[in-house]
């Protein structure tokens, strides 16, 4: 059930009754390596998804048929754990709570931009799967997870454990920030005797180390952090 | 159509109905009334004549000997029974009480004798049996002489009540048929004043469905005072029917220009790159940003629709949202943009302190949503912008500011018209009227002002939404 070995292209079933968006998404996605099955009803999708092996699927809600919702139901109903990602015009925040409820992993409202949903397709792929996508590149940086390192053009950057945990978060999201209470849990833990201000002085430290690298850490001052290439001009 | 309560009676048919049964209840006892008297006239007429005859006989008692006598011609009786259709029986008893003559079965008389009575006799009238049937005797105390005193005899004189009860019943057949007759007269002029009272009622319903099933016109059909409120909230409805009806048509005229133009765009942008009039770079470039209008506008409007739809539901009304842990929602949600633009973003906010506003938190994101992305589209690259929240008083107030151009003097009175968005490639314009929209929904008051320059010499725009207390029910200090 949806285990995919390391270095095949992982499996696909994007479920999509628009033609013209099956057919787009299909080319883009198998351009960014991955293999992609395709169902255009709720119908076929439930048999698709119930008889072969996906990584993902990836489900439209407005299907002929049989709702997506159905099918989302119905698959869950199967036992089947298989990581869903739905794509709806429907952007209602109801409809997103009914979704995730019903069991979907992640939510994209459309129209949707290629590389975000690129970017949850792998970040689904990593959850489901820690083993195959430990390596992640950002920049200069390539960050080895299991290894607890991180690499700046292809050498090893002196980092603490705090330093490397805030790194790694923020990379998980290039170019999106994450809240100061987010890495907070991520690099303290319980870590209750830390000072309010710690988070600050691990930024600090990290923001030195990648100086003079192409990429930098921009503080979104009351909020967060995050991590995004420099300016190239 | 149920106006009145759950039932769907008429108010011509009801008033009668209640009409109807007052009066029927009147009349029920006023012929009990008027029957009690009858029957009591009845009895008087004809107690005077049992007394008469309890009379006769006393008369006709002597003390003789010793003995009492009584020498009752059996003609008295007879002329008795003659004026009465029923049977007449007497009994005398002596002075001790015991039977003298007379009929026996005739129980003794065993009441009291009234101190006062109407006629000049020491009589008591009252009801009895004699062999089953129902009688009204009389009981006379007569004096007798007994040489040296009177002493008193008891006649006792029974009728039987034919005569009595079918008087009584003649009188109240008569009264009845009176009474009936009376009620039908009534009922019909009832029915038809309330019928002539209920006229407007009809002629008003004739006016309503006889107008153009599409007029909302107001109605100027004459209505009585009672009708007015109604006539008044009727023309309301329709008058707000119509605000709605032509903000809606306003709307999509303008919307489907808006939507139409980028398309447009798109097509004509397409066909260039098709004939190879332009470099497919820059086309792409052109097209990407088409698809970016596109779908905001077309986003925007979904909100609009939204915000009209989520007014005044009480989902709306209840939801609690805090501010302080929205702005920092929306300012990771916009995060990519800052990173992109190379922005210089900050959220100022009161310390450990949750500020919560009552307030739908969809309508309230979607305010700052709208509001942070102008602030981003307006700020220059590497610019700076930011979120301030402030307690002030009973006021709560949430501000975006950015370092763009501000605006100037021509683009103010066109602020809040949709669509009217002075710069093209900015938004559509329909950004702060959705603003507007909500603050009116949630009760708040949207200002914007340009901001003074500050130290690096840029100024820029200040948005700024005032929750007032009134909404601002619960301003709470929750420790962190």
């Amino acid at each position: 059930m949806g285990v995919t070995p390391p270095l095949d292209k992982p499996r696909l079933l994007v479920v999509e009754d628009d033609p013209a968006l099956a057919q787009a998404l299909a080319l883009a996605l198998s351009r960014r390596g991955f293999n992609v099955a395709q169902a255009t009803n709720g119908r076929t999708a439930l048999e698709r998804a119930t008889s072969e092996s996906f990584a993902i699927i990836v489900l439209d809600l407005t299907l002929p048929e049989l709702d997506g919702f159905e099918v989302l139901r119905a698959i869950r109903a199967k036992g089947l754990t298989t990581p869903i990602i739905v794509l709806t015009a429907r952007s209602t925040v109801g409809d997103r709570v009914q979704g995730l409820r019903l069991g979907a992993d992640d939510y994209l409202a459309k129209p949707f931009d290629l590389d975000e949903l690129e970017a949850r397709l792998h970040a689904l792929l990593r959850r489901s799967n820690p083993g195959i996508a430990n390596k992640r590149d950002f920049g200069a940086l390539r960050i080895d997870e299991a290894a607890s390192v991180c690499y700046a053009n292809g050498e090893a950057l002196e980092l603490s454990a705090r330093e490397f945990t805030m790194l790694a978060t923020l990379i998980e999201k290039p170019a999106h920030a994450v809240t100061r209470d987010r890495l907070w849990e991520r690099v303290f833990g319980d870590g209750r005797e830390a000072q309010p201000d710690a988070i600050e002085v691990v930024a600090y430290r990290l923001r030195k180390k990648i100086a003079g690298l192409d990429v930098e850490l921009v503080a979104l001052r009351g909020v967060g952090y995050l991590i995004r290439e420099k300016r190239s001009e | 159509m149920r106006v009145l309560g759950q039932s769907p009676i008429s108010i011509r048919r009801r008033l009668t109905l209640w009409i109807l049964a007052a009066l029927v209840s009147f009349l029920v006892i006023d012929t009990t009334v008027i029957y009690q008297n009858t029957l009591q006239s009845i009895n008087v007429a004809y107690d005077r004549t049992l007394l008469a005859s309890a009379r006769a006989i006393g008369d006709t008692i002597r003390y003789e000997d010793g003995k009492l006598k009584s020498s009752l011609p059996y003609a008295t009786l007879e002329v008795f029974e003659a004026v009465t259709p029923g049977r007449i029986v007497y009994r005398v008893n002596d002075f001790d009480g015991n039977f003298l003559t007379g009929y026996p079965e005739l129980p003794p008389h065993d009441g009291v004798f009234p101190k006062r009575t109407p006629y000049a006799a020491l009589a008591a009238f009252y009801e009895s049996t004699f062999e089953n049937e129902a009688v009204r005797v009389v009981a006379l105390l007569q004096p007798v002489y007994v040489g040296t005193e009177y002493r008193m005899v008891t006649v006792q004189v029974a009728e039987t009540m034919e005569l009595r009860r079918a008087l009584a019943q003649q009188a109240l057949i008569s009264t009845l048929d009176r009474q009936a007759i009376f009620l039908m007269v009534l009922a019909t002029l009832i029915w038809w004043l309330i019928e002539r009272g209920m006229r407007p009622v009809s002629v008003l319903r004739r006016a309503l469905l006889e107008r153009d099933p599409d007029s909302l016109a107001p109605i100027t059909t004459p209505a009585p005072r009672e009708l007015k409120p109604i006539v008044e909230a009727l023309n309301e409805v329709m008058a707000r029917l119509q605000r709605v009806l032509d903000d809606q048509q306003r709307f999509v005229r303008d919307a489907s220009h808006q939507l139409r133009t980028p398309l447009a765009v798109l097509k004509a942008q397409v066909q260039n790159a098709q004939r190879g009039h332009v470099a497919p770079q820059v086309a792409f470039d052109e097209l990407a940003i088409s698809v970016d209008r596109a779908t905001r506008v077309a986003n925007q409007m979904l909100a609009i629709a939204k915000v009209a739809q989520l007014d005044g539901t009480p989902e709306a009304d209840n939801e609690t949202t805090d501010l302080v842990r929205l702005a920092r929602d929306i300012a990771v949600e916009c995060s990519p943009l800052i990173a992109e633009k190379h922005l210089d973003f900050a959220l100022d906010a009161p310390d450990g302190q949750s500020l919560v506003f009552r307030g739908h938190e969809w309508l309230i994101r979607e305010l700052f949503r709208n509001l942070m992305s102008n602030a981003i589209r307006h700020t220059p690259r590497g610019g700076a912008l930011g979120i301030d929240i402030t307690p002030h008083g009973n006021v709560l107030l949430m501000s975006v500011w950015d370092s763009g151009s501000g605006l100037d003097r021509e683009r103010w009175s066109k602020l809040f018209q949709p669509f009217s968005s002075g710069d093209p490639n900015a938004g559509s314009g329909l950004g702060l009227v959705i603003c507007q929209d909500i603050c009116a929904s949630i009760g708040a008051r949207l200002n914007l002002a340009n901001r003074d320059l500050d130290e690096t010499g840029t100024s820029g725009l200040r948005a700024t939404v005032e929750f007032s207390q009134k909404s601002a029910s619960t301003l709470e200090d929750v420790a962190m």
